[in-house]
């Protein structure tokens, strides 16, 4: 159906022409906005692996810098070209995935023959109904920190049987609330992860409801925390625009 | 199920209950096929300052455009512009009385800025230019390659306000040995051997006049998620240079070598950063200046058109890292090419619009192909170009309509 018999090209002065009748373009402004404190929540995925031997892999390390979705987006990949992207996410990026893992995950993803997610279940940043402590845990906590709540040795801390979570209510709400970076010891381990604030992406009610989870699970038996507490600490830290110093900071919070 | 539950139970549990309980979720849903295998996406509405954008990741954030925005106008509304993110750590509350600046290392004086110093120390500039991802088109390669799996939606086109890098730099004073020029935003990894994200340039291309420190885009703020408070608007250059949520600028007397530079965001150095898949031995340089693009915005793919009537096709196009010249219309498969109305010129770096009447004067199935030239004579190629990054893609674009 080539050659120009069939149809023309009309090369004649547009009326109208598309540009002009566009949105006007933006006009700068003639005195500059105020500066006001910007404040955002992100939405968290919730998406899992499909299940099968890798996935648990999968689950315990992809997911603490990435959402699942990045993973599930590939085109086909075989084993031998999954295995040098795991690699390069552990040599590039220092995922703490150990040497032995690399095999088995690149069999599982190599594997999974319609990758596709087309709806990745995700957490609301606000929800109308009361905080639900169990579904906040999964969709920010569990990533890094594992859904048995024993983290990854030498980078994310275990929260079971954690002091630092199980000890005065207002010493974890304030790791929650600005985070932690460099070395922190639990039960006599080091870790060096770094735990982001969570000071903009949880309400207080929100946080006393992951908090009271937490301190509740895995052989935890510590009290429930209110939002009032979550309030007056977030109140008394409204200074601090950087994560904790690890033990340096967090031992005087003790 | 739940997320909690699925380490306990994923060996004894069949993934159909978790499916059935997505599959609910995805009937309400809306979604988009991009055109390669496994190119199904959400459309979500739920990032900050963000309408309806096409779901590519949700941690660390990667949004694409959806492509009828480019066909509303040549600048692209915030609130639709594409978003990407590396690392796991995105500051989500910025306060600007406290944000600092930092200009610092081979500078005579070194600098803290606050927001308000920069915006009223400096003299305002003011450009339009294309901000487009290294990896926009990503999905389209073929053979197919890991990454950010893009159609064309990774790009935008902005009216960025703020004060030239130069004028900046030479308040600090650039010391006589540097060389380059680096560039670091707030976002950091959740790992300690992640490496930040840092960009560098040449100390002359950062001294050209045009690189800028974006504090508007639009006319307004940024959006969190395309840098507030302050933006590296690097022209004409890929945008992983236009560092987000800019806050230190260092002067470095040698060549950076950190990961971002060394390691990633590479290209073959070749035309077109062009190989053949397997293809051993080939230098790689950091990828750099963009190539000429164009675009049919009302058109679509197996898009039906009677025939008889007249119609308007139209689209953007973009010169890389310099103007538009001409934007040419092909009906016959690239046996000939008739140029087409450009639009006004908003900015030799920013979106151009081009349009053409057009009328079909019998049934069948029919191709279409527009192709941009830039002012330097570079035009768009006919064959699509390959590299394991995916990076610069920049063929012809073709559209395949029924004339009925």
């Amino acid at each position: 159906m080539r050659g120009a018999a069939c149809l023309a090209l009309l090369m004649l002065a547009a009326r109208g022409s598309w540009a002009a009748s566009s949105p006007q373009a933006p006009q700068a402004a003639s005195s500059e906005p105020a500066w006001d404190r910007l404040t955002v929540q992100l939405p968290a995925s919730a998406a899992l692996f499909p299940a099968g031997d890798g996935a648990t892999i999968a689950h315990s390390y992809c997911l603490v810098c990435h959402s699942a979705g990045m993973v599930l987006s590939q085109p086909p990949q075989s084993e031998a070209q999954w295995t040098a992207i795991i690699n390069k996410m552990r040599t590039a990026y220092g995922a703490p995935l150990p040497a032995e893992q690399v095999a088995p995950l690149a069999a599982y993803l190599s594997g999974l023959s319609s990758m596709s997610t087309p709806a990745e279940p995700r957490l609301p940043a606000r929800r109308g109904a009361p905080p639900d402590g169990a579904a906040i845990f999964e969709a920010r906590c569990l990533p890094c920190h594992q859904g048995n709540g024993n983290g990854l040795p030498g980078v994310f801390p275990p929260l079971a049987g954690s002091s630092w979570v199980t000890g005065p209510g207002a010493t974890s709400v304030r790791i929650v609330l600005r985070g932690v970076r460099d070395r922190l010891t639990v039960n006599g381990n080091t870790y060096q992860g770094v735990m982001p604030s969570f000071a903009s992406a949880l309400d207080d009610g929100e946080i006393a409801a992951v908090l009271s989870y937490v301190r509740g699970q895995w052989g935890n038996h510590a009290g429930t925390i209110d939002p009032a507490l979550v309030a007056t600490e977030r109140a008394a830290t409204a200074a601090r625009s950087a994560p904790w110093n690890g033990d340096q900071d967090l031992e005087q919070l003790r | 199920m739940r997320r909690r539950d699925f380490l306990a139970n994923a060996g004894a549990c069949g993934f159909a209950g978790l499916l059935g309980g997505f599959g609910r979720r995805a009937a309400a849903a809306a979604e988009i096929e991009l055109p390669f295998t496994n190119g199904r996406r959400q459309i979500v509405s739920d990032f900050p300052q963000k309408g309806a954008m096409i779901l590519q990741r949700t941690s660390p954030p990667l949004l694409e455009t959806p492509f009828e925005v480019f066909d509303q106008g040549i600048f692209t509304p915030n609130e639709r512009f594409y978003v990407r993110w590396h690392l796991a750590n995105v500051p989500t509350d910025i306060d600007p009385a406290s944000f600092r600046l930092r200009v610092h290392g081979h500078v005579r004086r070194p600098l803290s800025l606050s927001l308000e110093e920069l915006v009223h120390g400096f003299e305002p500039f003011e450009m339009a230019a294309v901000n487009q991802c290294s990896g926009n088109s990503r999905g389209l390669f073929t053979p197919r390659v890991a990454g950010g799996e893009w159609a064309n939606g990774a790009m935008g086109n902005a009216l960025w306000r703020g004060v030239r890098l130069r004028d900046v730099l030479d308040r600090a004073g650039v010391a006589p040995n540097a060389v380059q020029v680096r560039f670091q935003g707030l976002d950091t990894g959740v790992i300690k051997e992640t490496p930040n994200f840092m960009k560098s340039l040449t100390v002359d291309h950062c001294r050209d006049g045009e690189v800028m420190i974006a504090y508007q885009m639009n006319g307004a703020h940024l959006p969190l998620l395309n840098g507030f408070p302050l933006r590296l608007v690097v022209p004409g250059w890929f945008a992983t240079y236009w560092i987000k949520m800019l806050e230190s600028i260092e002067v470095l007397d040698a060549p950076d070598d950190n990961y971002w530079m060394s390691k990633a965001y590479l290209i073959p150095d070749t035309p077109g950063a062009n190989v053949v898949p397997g293809q051993q031995g080939v230098r790689l340089v950091p990828i750099n200046r963009m190539v000429p693009r164009s675009f049919f915005t009302n058109l679509k793919e197996g898009q039906s058109i009677a025939h008889g009537r007249a119609l308007e096709v139209r689209g953007i196009a973009f010169g890389g890292d310099t103007g538009v010249a001409r934007v040419s219309l092909s009906v016959d498969g690239g046996e000939s090419w008739q140029d087409t109305r450009l639009g006004a010129d908003r900015g030799t770096y920013g979106f151009r619009s081009w349009s053409s009447p057009l009328r079909f004067h019998a049934p069948g199935k029919q191709r279409l192909m527009v192709r941009c030239v830039n002012t330097s004579g570079v035009a768009q190629p006919r064959d699509a170009n390959w590299n394991s990054g995916g990076y610069m893609r920049n063929v012809i674009e073709s559209i395949g309509v029924n004339v009925t």
